[in-house]
């Protein structure tokens, strides 16, 4: 495994894929710049990883190397761990470096620290589970797993838009087993509010069942 | 000790189906495999490493059984498959660097002894080499690992004479401890004759013939003659025959040797008989 993520890094990841890494830590530094969609850049990161590995035949090159085949997906998925994370992990000293030097620098989004950086954990989350699963299912076919996998992660946007409601009711998503999800709404709650825990609820049968 | 043990392996795809192919290899010695285009030589060679998943068959390599020690037979197997087409814009000192720490007893100094006989330059690009020079540098890799099977899917296919007679040196280099052994496919048949003990004939997805390379050209004639002198029974047992304005040419399996007197006879070489067994009358 070890000699895998190593490959990974060393001959899959190129200079634009850490460009693209870097951009959501970049952008921490622009004032009034939503913050949450700096992060999206990680994601174009990720998905010209596998492209690039599709035009370096990566497959056929691993394939012939004597390691697993399961080993090959975990290194790949780990490595796609380390690009998120490597963002997140950036993010933070550019963020305080924007807040101690810059006079007047303040976030659009106006969210606390632990909340954007726990939207941003769902967000990549979601991207994920649908991206990576599409693009291992659909060999080949990259940018349509990553149009549907940038969906799931604008679901995780608007679960974002969700957090606006006030001192209203919060709807609550409960995870009742595997498979059954409902949705708690009391009266009074946010509708955008109550309208996003639907929208949870349908997606984690779905993400369920695509896994 | 068999390094190669294979029976009744089938693959079936749609249009094409490996049938029943059972290959057998001891240590110390060199099989080709010829057949033509489609034949099914590549889905045999990559079913040894598991890269073609089989449908049926049992295939041990290198005294390992494949399904359930998959990774020991790929650490102590070199596979080339007519040079490298992946990483263009990588150097060869980087692919190298990376390669390397997946094999547990990669042999630095006789990689660095065949890049040096090979006139490789590793800090040269994929991108850069010829056709040729990739082959010699996928060649130089899988002979750096200890491997005691090389496994190779039309290594001489670029290159130019010179550089298939010092590959074929190699080759018998390789062989020679009686440890080791190889199994290659090549259109280019006169190279089998020159180094291959064995030669394995698939047609149409099966194995039609697996014998000594000299007792494989001797099984056959090839005869030619005039027209007068093709008779009923001749031209029946004539494989591939050819007529023309002046006579006719065709092979004969050596037990009907008897019909052939009075005609031109001579020793086919492999690719005598592949073009008679595959021509079409």
């Amino acid at each position: 495994m070890k000699n895998l993520l190593y490959k990974e890094l060393v001959l899959c990841t190129n200079v634009s894929v850490f460009i693209f890494t870097l951009f959501g830590a970049v952008m921490m530094i622009v004032p009034d710049y939503p913050h949450y969609v700096g992060f999206y850049y990680t994601t174009l990161s990720v998905m010209l990883l596998f492209t690039q590995g599709t035009a370096n035949n990566d497959a056929v090159y691993t394939a012939c190397l004597p390691v697993r085949r399961r080993d090959i997906v975990k290194a790949r998925v780990l490595c796609v761990a380390f690009l998120e994370l490597f963002c997140l992990a950036v993010s933070i000293p550019s963020a305080v470096a924007a807040a101690l030097f810059l006079p007047g620098w303040k976030s659009a989004d106006g969210l606390p620290a632990a909340a954007l950086y726990s939207i941003v954990f769902v967000q990549y989350a979601l991207f994920n589970v649908s991206f990576l699963v599409l693009c291992y299912r659909k060999s080949g076919k990259p940018a349509l797993a990553f149009f549907v996998g940038s969906i799931a992660y604008w679901v995780g946007f608007f679960c974002r838009n969700s957090t606006h409601c006030g001192n209203r009711p919060r709807a609550r998503v409960h995870v009742r087993s595997g498979r059954y999800v409902s949705v708690n709404a009391p009266a009074g709650s946010c509708r955008r509010d109550r309208r996003m825990g639907r929208i949870t609820a349908a997606c984690v049968p779905y993400l369920r069942e695509t896994v | 000790m068999k390094l190669i043990d294979v029976q009744g392996l089938c693959k079936k795809y749609p249009g094409f189906a490996l049938k029943n192919v059972n290959l057998s290899l001891e240590e110390g010695y060199i099989m080709g495999v010829i057949g033509r285009n489609g034949a099914g030589k590549t889905t045999t060679i990559k079913s040894l490493l598991n890269l073609v998943h089989a449908d049926s068959g049992l295939i041990s390599i290198n005294g390992y059984d494949l399904q359930q020690s998959e990774l020991a037979v790929r650490q102590t197997t070199g596979f080339v498959s007519g040079g490298i087409d992946f990483y263009p814009q990588t150097k060869l000192k980087k692919l190298t660097s990376v390669t390397k720490r997946f094999y547990t007893e990669w042999d630095e100094p006789r990689y660095r002894e065949l890049l040096d006989r090979f006139e490789i330059d590793d800090t040269k690009k994929v991108k850069e080499l010829s056709s040729g020079m990739k082959v010699k540098y996928a060649l130089a890799v899988a002979l750096s690992h200890n491997a005691r099977l090389l496994l190779l899917d039309e290594p001489t296919g670029g290159l130019d004479p010179a550089a298939r007679d010092d590959l074929i040196c190699l080759f018998q280099e390789f062989i020679e401890d009686g440890r080791h052994s190889i199994l290659f496919s090549t259109h280019i048949t006169s190279d089998l004759e020159k180094c291959a003990d064995y030669i394995t004939y698939i047609k149409d997805g099966t194995v039609v013939a697996q014998t000594e390379t000299g007792g494989f050209r001797q099984s056959y004639i090839l005869v030619a003659g005039r027209k007068d002198q093709l008779t009923d029974e001749l031209a029946g047992k004539l494989i591939g025959a050819h007529r023309h304005a002046l006579g006719f040419e065709g092979m004969l399996h050596v037990q009907d040797k008897a019909l052939a007197a009075g005609l031109e006879q001579s020793l086919p070489t492999l690719d005598d008989i592949m073009v008679h067994a595959e021509r079409r009358n």
